[in-house]
């Protein structure tokens, strides 16, 4: 039903009805060239917006901004919002690179049912930055650089305190950026490649279950009332993933109810 | 153009580590510059033997990892990537997108493992990126104004 709460669920198989449910919504905004496209929406992150959240500083809090959950966070909201525009309660899939050491085959067959896979990759459309092509990955060729482990974020996620939390999560994050190479690689053109929001979903589903263990006193008041830009949102209203029209499940079985509802009792 | 792996190897110290008690320790990097590729480094404690060859985390002296995800090269005009040095009283915008970044790496039991047997601390970092010919910097792919160790009771 339009406008129902989702279920952000794993990255499966490329068979798999939530994959193809998400695929059709990505090769519909792909298609779309202005403000409602993907390549629009890719743009915030690095080229032309720049608008990401990294290592910023905001002199409205003589804290460290650490911003990085709350703006990703908002960002995946903004997407999905888009995608939903084009197919009903379509969600983000989160891609869990613990549990393997390969990029997950839905992102890289090159067709899926004999239509081109959308989440291999997108055209880069970027005039004021001269970048007029198609993205590039590296997967697992930088010397020595491995995927984060399942023991090492269990690690971190028993880390009480916000700020490192944050920090620690962060920088797992960016070892993933540098593992998948090429575009993902540089902030300026990591959010063409569709690979971008599955890991940025793990991310913010990691930030989820610490909500869920950790609750959010520990974040300082002064980063809550901090603008995420161009969202239109503050990191307060990022705090609640429902609030956002969204949940984590490792797994979701719909299960058909005739209409007027009931059983056969 | 051609990619290819760049890694890099850095010491400092010694130093002396303080002996109090501790729960948790953290290596903290300050100010890191990342107008740079994307880079992971590994951090190894007290080991003049390792090389940019033989940096693996199977080392016992192996004390954790940290990344960077950088920005290679700069896709603006002129000035698009100068950070300003000085902010005016009514910008309270979002500072540049290349201000300096901040990492910590969780050291605990390595640091427990160093102190047990040294009285003084030698750290490692060896730096592992992937960039084309045209690597867009100048000087070391590992840019920073400052380290400590941080010892929490």
């Amino acid at each position: 039903m339009a406008g129902s709460m989702v279920y952000r669920l794993r990255v499966e198989r490329p068979d798999a009805p939530h994959m193809a449910t998400f695929r059709s919504a990505m090769t519909a905004i792909q298609a779309i060239t202005d403000n409602r496209g993907y390549n629009f929406i890719a743009g915030f992150h690095g080229a032309p917006g720049n608008y990401c959240w990294h290592h910023q500083a905001s002199s409205r809090t003589p804290l460290q901004a650490r911003l990085f959950l709350p703006w990703h966070r908002a960002y995946l909201w903004w997407l999905e919002q888009a995608l939903q525009d084009q197919v009903d309660d379509v969600a983000l899939p989160w891609w869990d690179w613990t549990a393997g050491t390969r990029l997950p085959p839905a992102y890289t067959a090159r067709r899926v049912g004999g239509e081109p896979n959308p989440l291999a990759g997108s055209r880069i459309s970027v005039p004021s930055a001269g970048l007029h092509r198609r993205t590039r990955r590296a997967a697992g060729r930088t010397q020595g650089v491995r995927l984060p482990t399942a023991a090492e974020i269990d690690d971190i996620l028993d880390d009480t305190d916000w700020a490192s939390f944050s920090d620690r999560i962060e920088s797992v994050h960016d070892q993933v950026h540098v593992w998948v190479g090429g575009d993902m690689s540089d902030v300026t053109a990591a959010a063409f490649d569709p690979i971008f929001f599955a890991h940025h979903c793990m991310v913010d589903r990691l930030w989820y279950l610490w909500q869920v263990r950790h609750g959010n006193g520990g974040i300082p008041g002064d980063l809550l009332d901090l603008p995420l830009e161009p969202f239109g949102k503050t990191t307060r209203e990022v705090l609640d993933a429902q609030r956002l029209g969204y949940e984590y499940a490792s797994a979701a079985t719909v299960i058909s109810v005739p209409v007027g509802g009931g059983g056969n009792g | 153009m051609a990619e290819h792996d760049v890694v890099e190897l850095y010491t400092f110290g010694p130093v002396d580590v303080g002996d109090e008690p501790y729960r948790r320790a953290d290596l903290e990097l300050y100010r890191i510059n990342h107008f740079r590729p994307s880079f992971v480094a590994r951090v190894f404690f007290n080991d003049p033997e390792v090389t940019a060859e033989n940096a693996s985390e199977e080392r016992p002296s192996y004390a954790g990892t940290f990344a960077v995800l950088g920005h290679q090269r700069c896709f603006g005009d002129e000035g698009h990537c100068e950070v300003p040095t000085e902010s005016r009283r009514f910008d309270d915008r979002p500072s540049h997108p290349l201000t300096r970044a901040f990492r910590r790496v969780v050291v605990t039991d390595a640091l427990r493992r160093v102190l047990a047997s040294y009285g003084e601390l030698t750290v490692t970092i060896v730096v592992s990126a992937r960039t084309d010919d045209d690597p867009g910097y100048d000087g070391d792919l590992l840019d920073f104004d400052g380290m400590q160790i941080s010892q929490f009771s």
